[in-house]
């Protein structure tokens, strides 16, 4: 390929090629895939002979109560254990290996934690992934093991659970979450209507640049109650800072990926999760090349 | 024929149908973020007419590298 103009164009095509690649179609709302409608009964499901536990776990490791051990390492060095810390969610969020030094492309993470129940109860499993692979375990039991992104109701029993994930990422970012919900979390009473001089306002991003995934939302003062929408394309959780200039009537929001949730700094506030298109950016990313335009926008505005 | 829902319209028919015929008035958007202070800008009609103009432009843009790629694969076939 001596000619310059071939050269050029073909790189333009890569560009392009890589770049629909590297940031999926987004042009949709919220579309969770939920299945099986009935709840997992778990106790008939057969259990498993082995987990990463029998690989990862330290005899003088302590599993902790209604949170996660999680343990990182690489998918080339199984045996090698990069990090390890307690959180409160099963969420990991990184570029490269911006982590831990470890390349995305190899990373491998194992979460286990007990998980009390003082009555029978159906919760879903909100997993949100992208090129990778994951199994959610209950008391030794598979639940879910694939790819892509679900919400999978599962019957508990009164008394504690032992909940173990496995994640192996496949590309060059790490985006995964799960989180378990109570069913219909934001089915509660809807926000009130808004009013002539209501604000409204609107607020879209494509993904959190956090490692637990979590956006502050900073609210201006408003002179009227505020109707706040929110929207994403990945799994994130919302942190709403409250103040007494800016008074909230309602929160909605839409996500993409499933497990987005709405937490507050002060008073809960009516939330509800609606459908939206998520947009980031009110102006185009775009530059001339002679003939060429090339755009560093991912195809977010296709119908 | 069903005319074309551009992403201005998208937006606006969007909230509209949620709140009974309003509007946003406050935007904030970001690729990727930790922080968002909202509302980053308000939003005028202009807005959204440059966002159904966006619409447009990128259907155009992509139509066009379909078609860059046809020039770009003669040699390659």
């Amino acid at each position: 390929m001596a000619n310059p103009l071939i050269r050029y164009t073909f790189s333009i095509v890569i560009t392009f090629v890589l770049l629909s690649l590297l940031r999926p179609d987004n042009s949709g709302s919220a579309q969770h895939q939920v299945e099986p409608v009935e709840p997992i009964d778990t106790t008939s499901l057969l259990s498993v002979g082995e987990t990463w536990s029998d690989h990862l776990i330290r005899p003088s490791d302590e599993i902790p109560i209604d949170s996660y051990l999680a343990i990182y390492f690489r998918t080339s060095q199984p045996d090698t254990i990069v990090y390890r810390e307690n959180v409160p969610k099963a969420v990991i969020n990184y570029p490269w290996s911006d982590f831990q030094n470890i390349n995305s492309d190899e990373f491998g993470g194992y979460w286990v934690g007990d998980f009390d129940f003082e009555e029978e109860e159906v919760r879903s499993f909100h997993i949100s992934q992208g090129h990778a692979k994951s199994r959610i375990l209950v008391n030794r039991r598979v639940i879910y093991e694939g790819s892509g992104s679900r919400v999978i109701p599962v019957k508990f029993t009164a008394g504690r659970h032992r909940i173990e994930i496995q994640y192996v990422n496949h590309w060059h970012t790490v985006d995964y979450s799960v989180k378990l919900l109570p069913q219909n979390l934001y089915d509660g009473p809807p926000p009130p209507n808004p009013t002539q001089s209501s604000t409204i306002w609107y607020a879209g991003i494509y993904e959190s640049s956090n490692r637990n995934a979590e956006v502050t939302v900073r609210l201006k003062p408003a002179p009227t109650p505020i109707h706040l929408y929110l929207a994403s394309y990945s799994a994130v959780t919302w942190n709403i800072e409250q103040t007494s200039e800016a008074e909230l009537a309602g929160v909605y929001f839409s996500s993409y990926s499933p497990g987005t949730e709405v937490q507050f700094s002060a008073q809960a506030i009516p939330v509800q999760e609606i459908s939206l298109p998520y947009i980031y950016s009110l102006e185009p990313n775009c530059s001339e090349h002679g003939a060429i335009v090339h755009c560093d926008t991912p195809p977010l505005f296709r119908r | 024929m069903i005319p074309p829902l551009y992403l201005g319209d998208k937006l606006k028919k969007s909230i509209s149908d949620l709140t009974g015929g309003f509007f946003a008035s406050g935007f904030s958007g970001q690729y990727s973020a930790d922080v968002l202070d909202v509302p980053g800008r308000f939003l005028s009609e202009s807005d959204y007419d440059k966002l159904n103009q966006q619409s447009i432009e990128l259907e155009q843009y992509y139509q066009e590298e379909i078609e860059r790629q046809e020039f770009d694969e003669i040699f390659n076939r």
